[in-house]
């Protein structure tokens, strides 16, 4: 008896020291997490009485308990509501303080002030009492948890949501409070498995609560809590999981996929998608691989992405499928040239072509980055084929591809002109050209007549006759004329909320990176009539017969200008980058090639996702709004697809096959003996499901196992028709999806 | 202990990428934390599960066919501390039909001693041969097993066959051997019963009947003669249905003892049901019957079978030859005489 009552005691103070540890860190760490001030004493007296006294009721013989504690929970829930006034500051000063505790983080949330006039001490009282209130309130719940079902997940659920709203501003609590609520958990946790009930559990808790607190101890004087800053190898391993996952998703087509499934919002790194919302912030890079590319061509490059045409609402988005009907077809081809709208500069010039290898490591938009300017046409491509005039779009599980491209194309003092059917088809793309990659938002092109007007005081046709090079001229000088107005700042911060992404560049900020450059130029250009569209992808800096790594980093956006009779040609509107060009001395490669661009190694962030997918005016305006969804992401190939069905299909299909042939192999070939043995497992696994063994498949099996001579050749064929009886009585007894289950899960036939 | 390994990964996961991508400091003890307490479940779960020595107990009274019959699993509390949770399974095997029964053994002690009953199946008689194993004592988080320092228990359950009266004992068995003719008795000596003869040479002198030699003028010797007493066996067949061989049982236990009781030492002999080899083992005393029947229900019994009355048992020790019967399931069925 001695011994019971001792247990009894050491079980009722370990319940206390658990109920005291759990209420005052658990209000302690929300108090501290928001700079809540309380009466340490009042509120530690009242915790006291509480950790005293709940044990206690939990205590109480059965029915009292659980139901007398659980059912004080009404009669202070209505002292709540009678009190309500004298709580109400308390509330008010809970609110405000969470709340501007997030206005912090997060400017958008506004902030609060309470509108009592109360004396700092008049706060603290009310503080105090609402704390107190609640913890009765919350404690008889605890108690439960805690005392009575013995539950740590209960704990658990209870105590943790007064930690979570500080976890979501990253804004920790107090290290004495989160120590107190630790060791609660812990020792719940290590005794959750032991019976509820019983000597052992009390002996057990002396022994577990004193070592987790020694753990806990430890931490905090070992670990660097005060100043604490993550190591960097965890920064390091942080960025190799970024790394891994991107390459994983990417390699396996989950962007395109997530793509069309949730939208082209649901794309987050950077580099080039179809939908470009210029709202976004800059991002941050973390100097991860994304592509990585081999030619035998050495100098600075482009890798083109996605092509944006239409600018509505701060925000870039590709021409609708439907505008392109009539014109380009399959794979992107032009009519009857078979060449694509990118394929067309590469047709004006005979010079050396090269092979150029890219390989998608984690760059997403689910597009092949492919250089100016591509020679290899629709029906030459391997995994990927063109979108549109837009970009050119890789399929799903490829991501590695060899074009061939010719760089002195670029060079328009060379430019021989195209000939028979690609003359041909350029004469009809140049059309569709003009009807849409001049479009502007309404009004827009008064705004920027002030800048054009500027633009075009300083050319002079005097000396240019070709109009190619009029219009690169032209493009280049607009491209001066932005270098003169802005500057260049990777920092720039978002567009004020109701302004235009473009005309608050040119007009307010003057400040930018790639991104507000590249759309004023677009837009710019339209304005002085020159078709123009706005491209994302990477630089790179490219060395013969070397593999070269593209960083994160370098995703760039510049624009593209058409010129009549060659097609669409790059022009850099970022100042202090470089357009594409060979290196000084293309026979002697650069020994140590820089992947990251000019001018910083902080380059402006690229074509971010959208969340909108709003059609422009004009074009859109006689075309289906839905289709502008579809236009972003790259189809899946129906063979994927049909290998993918017949894949699953196989999978359903062959263990049960598999498992049955093997089944009839062994009833047909075994010694009779064996197989009868085999026919009796069969047929008791076929019995559970409701249709008793046969006598026959019974007495062959007792024969075959106990027998002095077991069933012979001639037992084989009523074993066998016995069973298909039995297999016979099932499926006619059973419903549909079992028998479906019985076939096809468990492989009984 | 799968869901709870799961778990654990996951809060461990969970721990891992809460201390890389949220860079507060909670989250360096809470991966500490996570570490730490596996290992602090073990440190308390070590010492215990290599003190804890699980005893399996067979029935304290012998089982009879069809009665109620516990194997009991013995867990002592070492220190006097809990037993979260010990596992492993129980094999009980009958040799007799072949059958297996397995059960899972899944229990906790509450820091006293605990004694877990485990139902035998006794339908038929049968030596049941019990084996707990693969014990395994979890930790207090009970993410790890640990194997104890006996992981394997063994124990036997004989399950004997029902007491039933014992009818009138076969006459080939003799009624306590008077039925069954006297011999001489080797050595001389003093008998209750004797013969007259004729002295043949080699005879003590001490054994010549003096007066009647006198009165037939020729030596006449008498003859100690002291009763015969050749071997009883019971012989029976080890194969046939479960239910018969029980009925068989029950005659032969019941036949068995009767014959103790009157002091009859004899034989209980069969054929292995396969081999033919023949198995002959002598009853003095109950025990003597026990470890017969232990012998019996030891071995697999086929429905079919060699039959002892097909082979002719010797025994050296037998006056004569034996007096055999085979005891069948029909024993004292028929007008209550014996078959």
């Amino acid at each position: 008896m001695k011994r019971l009552t001792s247990n009894t005691l050491i079980g009722y103070l370990m319940d206390v020291g658990l109920m005291l540890a759990l209420l005052w860190g658990g209000l302690s760490a929300f108090a501290t997490t928001f700079d809540l001030s309380c009466d340490a004493t009042r509120l530690g007296v009242g915790l006291l009485v509480l950790g005293l006294v709940l044990p206690v009721l939990y205590r109480l013989p059965s029915p009292w308990s659980p139901l007398l504690p659980l059912a004080l929970l009404l009669p202070l829930a209505l002292l709540a509501w009678k009190i309500w006034d004298a709580l109400l500051p308390a509330w008010a000063a809970v609110q405000c303080a969470v709340v501007n505790a997030y206005a912090q983080v997060f400017p958008q949330i506004p902030t609060l002030y309470a509108t009592m006039e109360l004396s700092r001490r008049e706060w603290v009282d009310a503080l105090t009492l609402g704390a107190l209130f609640f913890a009765a309130l919350w404690g008889l719940m605890l108690g439960w948890a805690v005392c009575s079902a013995r539950s740590f997940w209960a704990t658990l659920l209870l105590t943790l949501p007064l930690l979570l709203p500080g976890v979501g501003i990253a804004q920790p609590p107090a290290l004495l409070p989160l120590l107190l609520l630790l060791w609660g958990w812990s020792v719940l946790l290590l005794l959750h498995l032991a019976p509820r009930t019983g000597p052992g559990r009390a002996r057990l808790a002396l022994r577990v609560m004193p070592a987790v607190a020694v753990v806990l101890a430890l931490c905090a004087a070992l670990l660097p809590w005060r100043d604490y800053q993550i190591p960097p190898w965890a920064v390091d391993t942080r960025q190799e999981l970024a790394n891994s996952a991107t390459s994983f998703s990417l390699r396996m087509g989950l962007d395109t996929l997530a793509e069309q499934m949730f939208g082209p919002s649901s794309l987050t790194a950077a580099g080039s998608s179809a939908y470009v919302n210029l709202n976004q912030g800059a991002q941050c890079y973390d100097g991860h691989t994304v592509l990585q590319v081999e030619s035998e061509w050495s100098g600075h490059i482009y890798l083109r992405g996605h092509s944006a045409a239409l600018y509505e609402n701060n925000q870039w988005e590709p021409l609708p499928e439907s505008t392109y009907e009539g014109l380009i077809g399959e794979g992107g081809r032009l009519a009857e040239s078979g060449l694509s709208a990118l394929d067309l500069p590469a047709q004006t010039s005979d010079s050396t072509y090269y092979a150029f290898t890219v390989e998608n490591r984690a760059a997403p938009g689910g597009c092949v980055y492919f250089p100016y300017q591509i020679l290899t046409t629709p029906s030459e491509l391997r995994g990927a084929a063109f979108v549109g005039d837009s970009y050119l779009g890789r399929e799903r599980l490829v991501n590695r591809h060899t074009v061939y491209f010719r760089p002195d194309a670029l060079d328009l003092e060379h430019m021989e002109g195209l000939t028979g059917d690609a003359a041909q088809a350029e004469e009809e793309y140049a059309s569709f050209v003009y009807d849409y990659y001049l479009q502007l938002p309404s009004g827009m092109g008064q705004e920027l007549r002030r800048h054009t007007a500027a633009i075009e005081r300083r050319l002079s046709y005097s000396t240019l006759r070709e109009l190619a090079q009029i219009r690169v001229m032209q493009a280049q000088t607009v491209a001066e004329y932005l270098a003169g107005l802005a500057t260049y700042d990777a920092s720039a911060p978002a567009v004020p909320d109701g302004e235009d992404y473009v005309l608050y560049f040119l007009n307010e900020s003057q400040s930018g990176y790639c991104m507000h450059f590249a759309s004023a130029g677009t837009l710019l250009l339209r304005a002085m009539g020159i078709p123009a569209r706005y491209v994302s992808g990477y630089t790179a800096d490219v060395v013969a017969g070397r593999t070269v790594n593209v960083p994160d980093q370098n995703a760039h956006s510049w624009v593209e200008i058409y010129l009549d009779g060659y097609g669409w040609y790059p022009i850099e509107m970022t100042p202090g980058y470089s357009p594409q060009r060979p290196s000084d001395d293309p026979a002697t490669p650069t020994p140590t090639p820089t992947p990251t661009p000019t001018p910083t190694a902080t380059a402006a962030p690229s074509a971010a996702p959208s969340a909108s997918t709003a059609p422009s005016e004009a074009p859109v305006s006689t075309t289906e709004p839905d289709s502008v969804e579809n236009s972003g992401g790259n189809p899946p190939a129906p063979l994927l697809w049909v290998l993918g069905i017949l894949s699953a299909l196989v999978l359903v299909l062959l263990p049960s096959r598999l498992v049955c042939a093997l089944r009839r192999r062994r009833l047909h070939t075994l010694p009779p003996g064996r197989a009868a043995v085999a026919a009796y497992r069969y047929s008791c696994r076929l019995a559970r499901w409701g249709v008793p063994t046969p006598e026959v498949v019974l007495e062959c099996a007792r024969r075959a196992a106990f027998g002095r001579e077991g069933p012979g050749e001639e037992d084989r064929a009523a074993l066998l028709a016995a069973l298909e009886g039995q297999l016979t009585e099932l499926r006619a007894a059973l419903p549909a999806w079992k028998r479906l289950l019985l076939r096809y899960g468990l492989f009984l036939w | 202990m799968v869901r709870r390994r799961i778990l654990y990964a996951l809060a461990l996961l969970g721990a891992v990428l809460l201390f890389l991508y949220w860079e507060v400091w909670i989250s360096l003890f809470l991966l500490a934390l996570v570490v730490a307490l596996p290992l602090l479940s073990l440190a308390f779960s070590i010492p215990l599960a290599r003190r804890l020595s699980p005893t399996l107990n067979p029935p304290e009274s012998t089982p009879i066919r069809g009665g109620k019959a516990f194997l009991t699993l013995h867990v002592p509390a070492p220190g006097g501390l809990p037993v979260v949770r010990l596992t492993g399974r129980l094999v009980v095997r009958s040799p007799m039909t072949g059958a297996r029964w397995v059960k899972r053994i899944r229990l906790s002690c509450d820091g006293s001693p605990a004694q877990f009953p485990f139902p035998l199946a006794t339908e038929h008689c049968t030596l049941l041969l019990c084996r707990a194993e693969r014990l395994r004592a979890l930790d207090l988080l009970g993410i790890f097993a640990l194997p104890l320092p006996t992981p394997v228990l063994e124990t036997e359950v004989l399950v004997r066959p029902q007491s039933i009266e014992a009818g009138p004992i076969p006459p080939v068995l003799g009624q306590g051997g008077a039925s069954l003719g006297l011999k001489p008795k080797l050595g001389g000596g003093c008998a209750e019963d004797y013969d007259l003869r004729d002295y043949r040479p080699g005879d003590p002198m001490r054994t010549v009947h003096w007066k009647l030699s006198a009165k037939r003028d020729e030596l006449v010797v008498r003859e100690m003669l002291v009763p015969r007493r050749p071997a009883l066996v019971l012989t029976a067949d080890h194969f046939g249905l479960p239910g018969q061989v029980d009925q068989m049982l029950d005659k032969l236990q019941a036949l068995s003892l009767a014959l103790l009781e009157r002091r009859e030492r004899h034989w209980i002999g069969w054929l292995h049901p396969v081999s033919g080899v023949p198995v002959l083992l002598p009853v003095e005393h109950p025990e003597g019957l026990t470890a017969c029947l232990t012998r019996f229900l030891g071995e697999s019994c086929p429905p079919t079978g060699r039959s002892a009355l097909d082979f002719a048992l010797s025994i050296p020790e037998s006056d004569g030859p034996p007096r055999t019967f085979h005891v069948t399931a029909q024993l004292w069925q028929k007008e209550g005489k014996a078959v």
